[in-house]
């Protein structure tokens, strides 16, 4: 579908204060159509607390975010789902009653919009409407590659699979923005490999996405641009080749060795 | 949940057989009142079952249905169609009313709001408006376009007809979209919202719609009871239906039929055993949930190696 929104999101003056602690002051970006932009920082720099704001999990901030010309703020989280924003977690939230095709089944929820009088009365409108689900949701499964698994439980999954049916389900939702937090921690060299398939893959496919992460050397190889968070304020703005020699930057991560080196 | 697919059926056939078998048994007595409640419990699992919010006041609704079939065909004169009409719209309009506000607890809080709103209902029930501790009495037989339900027989088929038909809905509305929206609730309500799952949306239908179940019971209970008074309404309804529901097995929906047999066919065999049928009736239900903590549903899918 033709994208005629040049920023597909824009952050104005965003600020989140938690009864004292600033977690962010101040934040402006501006997020393209099909880029990749990338959100990095320290622990505690106000990353997560930016996708909770995005996904109206919280809505109590002030500034605002424009997705698609249009205010966020006013719209309950699973609205802003049916706008076109989806997410994944920092500490993986599956659905654990649920299979894992089943999981990705509840991400189509939205567009889907199931409800009692079809379910009760209309007996093949709901087989249809089952098909399509269940159709969508193993397209998904198989983007992700985990279409083998489809009815198994949640606690047989490893945690790199886990993360990749995070994704699968938030895909499932057809967004066209999407918020990855943390999708490579924990993850291994061969993971982290894939995830990066999926991801220039999602682009490919006309998806925008925002990325939290840790691993600088990931980060600075898939982003078109990085916004650097630092105790809630934006210290550094633009493309990897920037941000890498940008002295705030480097002052922030001194002594973080870690942080530089792909985690295992 | 593919052990519907078996077991149902012959559980269907079983119950349907039955009165041919056994015309003049008293079990069919004891298994209209099986039916009645175990009506009560296939919406109570969709509530409790996929979407994980304890209700302790269904015997609330379950009263309610039951005054107001009552109501509407003594005082107001009304067929009984338009009775259990009017039953299932009070019900779930008072459900939705007070789904509003006590939804947005969970857990323990949920319960006891519920519980609140149980309580209230059983005081209102005792005024002398509504025939005090006497209830109401002379309630007609149920009739259907001039067909009337007066042998217990008819009223056998009637309730399970009922009955069945209700579990056929619930496990469309279970296994499909809406059951899987339900559970995602059940798990994680903030993960639910953030796929586009309307959260206070999901839990106010299911608890209206088991509501209307819960309507429909009770009017069926007062048609066969022919009177009804307020001390059939009490919170041990509620245990009771958590009972029938855990210990055939939460979220298989069918499960509580098998937890109200249970319930009630278990002390009738326990009868002459006096004080003795309170203890080995507690004990049984110990040892269900402590070994078939998924109810005898678990028990029966894996004897017969089902999913």
């Amino acid at each position: 579908m033709e994208n005629t929104h040049q920023h597909i999101l824009r952050g104005q003056s965003i600020s989140k204060n938690f009864g004292g602690l600033q977690a962010l002051l101040d934040v402006n970006f501006e997020v393209e159509d099909r880029m990749i932009f990338a959100i990095i920082g320290p622990n505690g720099a106000g990353k997560t607390t930016l996708f909770n704001l995005i996904s109206g999990f919280d809505r109590d901030y002030s500034g605002e975010f424009i997705f698609e010309d249009v205010s966020l703020s006013q719209y309950p989280p699973h609205d802003i789902t049916l706008r076109g924003i989806a997410r994944t977690f920092q500490n993986v939230r599956l659905f654990k009653n649920l299979t894992v095709l089943e999981n990705v089944a509840v991400g189509c929820h939205g567009w889907i919009s199931p409800h009692y009088v079809r379910a009760i009365f209309g007996f093949r409108s709901t087989v249809r409407q089952e098909r399509i689900i269940k159709d969508y949701a193993m397209e998904m499964l198989n983007f992700v590659g985990l279409a083998e698994k489809k009815d198994t439980e949640i606690e047989s999954l490893s945690l790199g699979e886990q993360k990749l049916l995070e994704i699968a389900r938030a895909l499932a939702a057809k967004p066209k923005l999407l918020l990855l937090d943390e999708p490579g921690a924990g993850l291994n060299d061969r993971e982290m490999d894939n995830l990066e398939k999926i991801i220039f893959k999602n682009k490919k496919g006309g998806i925008t996405q925002i990325i939290v992460e840790h691993n600088m050397k990931f980060i600075m190889s898939i982003s078109d641009e990085i916004m650097v968070l630092n105790f809630g304020t934006k210290i550094a703005y633009g493309p990897p080749g920037i941000i890498v020699n940008n002295e705030s930057v480097i002052e922030v991560y001194l002594g973080k060795e870690e942080d530089l080196v792909r985690t295992e | 949940m593919k052990s519907h697919f078996l077991i149902l059926p012959l559980f269907a056939a079983a119950i349907f057989i039955f009165p041919l078998v056994f015309p003049e048994s008293y079990w069919i007595t004891v298994f209209i009142y099986v039916g009645i409640y175990g009506l009560v419990v296939v919406g109570y699992d969709l509530l409790l079952g996929y979407c994980g919010q304890i209700s302790l006041g269904h015997n609330a609704l379950f009263a309610i249905g039951a005054y107001a079939a009552a109501i509407a065909t003594t005082w107001l004169g009304w067929s009984s169609i338009f009775g259990i009409i009017g039953a299932i719209c009070i019900t779930c309009l008072i459900a939705f009313l007070v789904g509003i506000p006590t939804l947005r607890l969970r857990g323990y809080y949920l319960a006891i709001a519920t519980m609140g709103f149980a309580f209230i209902v059983e005081s209102l029930i005792r005024i002398q408006y509504l025939g005090g501790s006497s209830g109401i009495s002379g309630i007609p037989h149920l009739s259907v376009l001039g067909y009337t339900f007066d042998s217990d027989r008819s009223y056998y088929y009637l309730v399970w007809s009922i009955v069945f038909l209700a579990v056929i809905v619930c496990l469309r509305i279970g296994e499909t979209a809406l059951g899987r929206s339900m559970k995602a609730v059940h798990t994680d309500e903030e993960a639910a919202e953030c796929m586009g799952i309307n959260v206070a949306k999901t839990k106010i239908q299911v608890f209206v719609f088991s509501a209307a179940l819960a309507g429909i019971a009770g009017s069926l209970y007062a048609h066969y009871g022919t009177v009804i008074s307020p001390d059939s309404f009490n919170i041990m309804l509620s245990v009771k239906l958590l009972l029938m529901l855990f210990l055939g097995g939460a979220g298989s929906i069918y499960g509580g039929l098998i937890g109200a047999l249970i319930l009630f066919a278990l002390p009738e065999f326990l009868e002459h055993m006096e004080r003795l049928e309170l203890v080995i009736e507690g004990l049984v239900f110990m040892l269900i949930l402590i070994f078939l903590p998924g109810g005898l549903v678990e028990g029966l899918n894996r004897l017969l190696n089902l999913k």
